[in-house]
């Protein structure tokens, strides 16, 4: 909705202002407000429950969470037993007293035994896997909101803000239709041109969705994974022709609200970063980026640190931009042009975050964010570009032409 | 759900002359109607989708809501509804988007460790201080891509410590015994990686907090925050 480029309205309200030429002419006015109101209502609930729009905004959010998620697992193998597991002096005893407080949830405290734990580590990466690649999404998706949820909530303080960014995304995804394009569900459905309604031939589908449900269920109240089984098995059957399009206006209306409740996500971040730095002394005399710079647990690089760290003019400038532009994100990003400007200061700022301070997997997470904003136009050449680019490079190491020509710099 | 006998998947063109008609123009075996073109629906479909809309609508606002509620600064309104606002929040949505702000914690803390152990002729012996936030250190530099195990594991256990202790050490709400358990299970697990597991039987924690200079002024003498012996426990050892 708010990343999209709103489009032809869908069509089934009478446009307001008609050719003049082929009405009769009865001298009238525009409508009364209240009707051009009531039509303006009734056009955007078309729109909402209407043809997605946003796909692949959405399918970039799918393959980078999911990617961001699939690396920090891959990325602690060899430390995960002391993470998550069966090693961590956060021990399941003391993971089910924090999270009592606050009605947390883990898979990974449903056993204390170690073959638990990696059988949901394997399951975790499986999972992600085929999320990041698109297949059977809707299901994939509700199993990496699940895991999302059971690892961060299983050692809760070594979770960082890139963590939280990732749980909510996890979330918000799982009501999206990210995986209509750059999946591998798009490209089965144009092999053999199946059809998205269920029905049979979906049959695996229904299978995975169901794998899905047992593991939410594990998490939630009993009934609620009998509702879940309910719905999911209707998915063997063809539905009646109305309520296969109230199906279709649902699954639209819900992605619609959740890419806006994504887009909104990300501007409350901003501006609360901005405006709680906006208080701060530092950051209105310059010198928090000083400070930022010369923190030894952000420091993976502490000769980069202290050329970063130069000057007065250039410490101020550093902190002014930062606050200035988180505050300013909510409002720049839905200008036409000047979203460009602040699009790219975020990704640079995210940038020098993710090598200076040593945060590549928040950096990624606020990225994703900030790219959720560029319009699908956009997002098509950059793909059209990567995989031109990926063919050259392919062609040039394998020195023959690519026979399958499949470009694949965003897909995997 | 009743079963479709016909090809035309439920179409019945005499109820909907708008299905009807798109149907027509179609092949017979392929799908009859897209369920996703909002043109072939029905007045009956429309209206029970756009209710449908407005319930979605209303529940993103009110997520919002929250959401806005829980991360602005404690006001009138969300004091009014705190109760509402952590059923709703938590334990999935909770954020704080406090970074670095509204200034940043300019002082570097150490977190050393000591432990007394039983040695091999039956005495009580004390070791050396050991760096837990050097180590810590020394496998972040130089990596582009550092482990939560060395960036976040003893750092948030010390917040965790600070948010639930007084500066008297005494607890300042019930999070105060988890807090130094964890700590104490950190300390045990790495003198244990060190190879030093044998008869541990107390721990012993001190926080050297290093302020970080302003620029152009030189650096200050740190302050050592030491905590008292904490006698260990069977199952802190695993």
């Amino acid at each position: 909705m708010t990343s999209v480029d709103p489009g032809p309205a869908s069509g089934h309200v009478p446009a307001p202002a008609a050719p003049a030429d082929d009405a009769p002419k009865p001298a009238r006015g525009r409508p009364p407000l209240d009707v051009r109101l009531a039509e303006g209502l009734l056009a955007l609930l078309g729109r909402i429950t209407g043809r997605p729009r946003g796909l692949y905004q959405a399918a970039l959010l799918r393959i980078g969470f999911g990617g961001v998620f699939l690396a920090a697992l891959l990325r602690e193998f060899l430390n995960r037993r002391e993470i998550w597991g069966d090693r961590s002096p956060w021990s399941p005893d003391m993971a089910r007293r924090l999270l009592g407080g606050i009605d947390g949830v883990s898979i990974l405290l449903v056993r204390d035994e170690r073959w638990w734990f990696e059988l949901m580590f394997a399951v975790a990466v499986l999972a992600t896997t085929l999320f990041v690649l698109g297949w059977h999404t809707r299901a994939t998706s509700v199993l990496f909101c699940v895991m999302v949820v059971s690892f961060n909530s299983r050692s809760l303080l070594m979770t960082d803000s890139g963590d939280t960014v990732l749980l909510l995304m996890s979330f918000y995804l799982m009501f999206t239709a990210c995986g209509r394009v750059w999946s591998l569900d798009a490209r089965r459905a144009r092999r053999t041109g199946q059809t998205r309604s269920p029905g049979p031939g979906h049959e695996w589908g229904v299978f995975v969705a169901l794998f899905a449900v047992v593991a939410a269920g594990l998490l939630l109240p009993w009934w609620a994974s009998l509702v879940g089984a309910a719905i999911v098995l209707t998915g063997m059957w063809r539905l009646p022709l109305e309520l296969e399009q109230l199906r279709a206006a649902l699954v639209a209306a819900m992605h619609h609200c959740a890419l806006f409740v994504i887009a909104a996500q990300v501007c409350v971040i901003y501006a609360a970063a901005g405006l709680f730095k906006v208080q701060g002394k530092t950051w209105q005399d310059g010198t928090a980026m000083h400070y930022a710079l010369n923190l030894e647990y952000f420091q993976p690089f502490p000769a980069l640190s202290g050329v970063v760290d130069g000057g007065e003019v250039w410490g101020t400038a550093l902190a002014y931009v930062t606050v200035f532009t988180q505050v300013g994100f909510a409002f720049l990003v839905f200008a036409k042009r000047a979203k460009y400007v602040v699009i790219a200061i975020m990704l640079g700022m995210h940038l020098g975050i993710a090598v200076l301070l040593g945060l590549p997997a928040f950096s990624a997470a606020m990225a994703l964010g900030d790219l959720v904003f560029l319009p699908t136009a956009f997002l098509l050449f950059v793909r059209a570009q990567g995989g031109r680019a990926g063919r050259w490079v392919g062609g040039r190491l394998r020195a023959r032409p690519d026979a399958e020509g499949a470009p694949r710099t965003l897909d995997a | 759900m009743p079963a479709q006998e016909t090809p035309v998947a439920g179409v019945d063109p005499a109820a909907d002359p708008a299905a009807g008609r798109a149907a027509d123009k179609l092949p017979p075996a392929g799908p009859a109607v897209d369920p996703e073109d909002p043109d072939a629906r029905s007045p009956r479909v429309q209206l029970v989708a756009a209710l449908l809309a407005v319930l979605l609508v209303v529940g993103a606002g009110f997520h919002l809501l929250f959401v806005s509620l829980h991360v602005a600064p404690e006001n009138q309104a969300s004091r009014k509804y705190s109760e509402d606002i952590r059923g709703w929040i938590f334990p999935l949505f909770e954020q704080n988007w406090k970074l670095f702000a509204p200034d940043i914690l300019a002082v570097n803390v150490r977190l050393n460790a000591r432990v007394q152990y039983r040695a091999a002729d039956g005495t009580v012996r004390e070791s050396a201080w050991t760096d837990l936030t050097g180590d810590d250190i020394a496998h972040i530099q130089g990596n582009p891509f550092p482990s939560k195990a060395d960036q976040n594991l003893v750092r948030r256990a010390w917040d965790f410590y600070l948010g639930s202790h007084n500066a008297d050490e005494s607890p300042a709400n019930n999070q105060a015994e988890l807090a130094e358990e964890y700590l104490r299970r950190i300390v045990v697990k790495r003198f244990q990686d060190a190879g030093r597991a044998d008869g541990i039987v107390a721990v012993q924690l001190r926080a050297v907090s290093t302020p970080i200079a302003a620029p152009g002024s030189s650096p200050t003498q740190p302050t050592v925050r030491e905590l008292g012996w904490w006698e260990t426990k069977r199952d802190d050892f695993r």
